[in-house]
């Protein structure tokens, strides 16, 4: 196997960690690992050598996952109603069931900015630094992102009564 | 020094719960925690959240990796695009030279407008978006007919929109009453917007106009904190709006579709 294989193949768990996490759909997070090889394999030639390598394919993985999420809002998301019927509902979920809030529930609440940076920095371990520039913000931005993040995480998984309809007014 | 160190920032609080505080400000975030136990429990549950994450994430990172995210296929399959692109770039050349004389007799093959179908939804839910978010924050005048006077309002927009008007029940399932509705322009046509609203004031709004498809599927958009289901069906767009969460939304969707419907049932069996 040759060079370039082994430096990029190390990273492809931790890839495909972020990008499920990101879509929870193991396909989609599949297709954009997928996509952000290709990108990295064609792109090889351009990435600065002495840079931080794990750190520039988060970026690329990043970037795809926003293009993708802005091309999804602008054509809505298509359900099909045989298909919409199969979704299993939150209120299914045996631990929501018992009074045990799910992690990974709880992080579906935040803003996808603040998702983002919980898990680059607390999942894949990344430098603030390094989160910085795969979210292209500066490091501030970062600090802040996080700890609101953490606050609304920590808000999301304290025992609350059942979520009604939240009043528009 | 120790009267004139850097005060503790989120910086700080922020690497005590990812376990990175430098070696130099291990001491000061120390004596400041120790003051503020209720602050130390938060960043401890943080941490203890933190863990559970990547607990729940793990299994993920330890499956083997699908041979499509093997290096060499991602080449491989780099490789044989390439070719391709190649291929359709050679047909292309040949297709230019052919088109020359064909391209006359093709162009009823080809040409002319497109059916919008399949973008109709969008643009009938970005509409009832509008309208819900113009008149759901209004509170003297939310709607032009109060539900008190339902039949008349059934009778007038019926009316408008050429076609019956069902106005479900969605009192007894979701706890939404009728609060009113009213009439809009939608392009050449025109629309019917009902309002509902629950006991806490939030309200819905469901979206009647007629130029749709003959059918569609139930589409989901969401924009901010509004959620909306929207379909066609026989030449009308219906659109539920509401900050609502997604599964309970489709519910109220499903109900309003299965009045629709039956409505539309009864009055095939009547004929």
């Amino acid at each position: 196997m040759d060079e370039v294989s082994t430096r990029l193949e190390r990273h492809i768990p931790a890839l495909r960690r972020y990008a499920w996490a990101l879509l929870r759909d193991r396909e989609a997070a599949d297709d954009l690992v997928q996509d952000c090889l290709e990108r990295a394999v064609g792109r090889w030639a351009l990435r600065r050598r002495d840079g931080d390598l794990r750190a520039w394919l988060f970026a690329i993985l990043h970037n795809l996952f926003i293009d993708g999420l802005r091309r999804r809002r602008r054509e809505g998301l298509r359900v099909d109603l045989d298909h919409a019927a199969e979704l299993p509902s939150p209120g299914s979920d045996p631990e929501s069931a018992t009074g045990l809030r799910d992690v990974l529930a709880a992080l579906d609440t935040l803003p996808s900015e603040q998702r983002a940076v919980i898990l680059l920095v607390g999942v894949e371990e990344l430098s603030y630094e390094a989160a910085a520039r795969v979210l292209a913000v500066p490091i501030g931005t970062v600090m802040s992102r996080l700890s609101r993040g953490r606050e609304r995480l920590r808000r999301a998984l304290e025992p609350a009564p059942a979520a009604t309809l939240r009043r528009i007014k | 020094m120790s009267g004139l160190e850097r005060p503790i920032g989120e910086d700080d609080l922020a690497a005590h719960v990812d376990g990175r505080v430098p070696a130099g400000r291990q001491a000061a975030l120390a004596t400041y925690l120790a003051e503020r136990p209720d602050q130390e429990a938060e960043l401890r549950r943080d941490r203890e959240t933190l863990m559970a994450l990547r607990d729940r994430l793990a299994p993920i990172a330890g499956e083997p990796v699908p041979s499509r995210l093997r290096v060499a296929a991602i080449r491989a399959e780099r490789r044989g695009r390439q070719r391709r692109r190649f291929g359709l770039a050679l047909a292309a050349v040949l297709l230019l030279t052919v088109g020359g004389t064909a391209g006359w007799y093709g162009r009823d093959l080809v040409g002319g407008p497109r059916p919008l179908a399949g973008r109709a939804w969008a643009a009938i839910a970005e509409e009832a978006l509008a309208a819900h978010r113009t008149y759901t924050v209004e509170v003297v005048h939310p709607v032009e007919v109060k539900a008190a006077e339902e039949a008349h309002l059934v009778q007038w927009l019926s009316k408008r929109l050429k076609r019956r008007l069902v106005i479900p029940d969605l009192e007894e399932r979701f706890g939404l009453t009728l609060v009113g509705g009213r009439l809009l322009p939608a392009g050449r046509d025109v629309a019917a917007l009902l309002m509902y609203a629950d006991a806490s004031g939030s309200r819905l709004t469901l979206y009647v106009r007629s130029g749709g498809a003959r059918e569609s599927a139930l589409n989901f958009m969401r924009e901010g904190e509004v959620s909306a289901f929207s379909w066609m069906d026989e030449g009308y767009g219906y659109v539920v709006s509401a900050a609502m969460d997604r599964d309970k939304l489709q519910s109220v969707a499903k109900a309003v579709l299965a009045d629709v419907d039956l409505d539309a049932a009864r009055r095939r069996r009547a004929l």
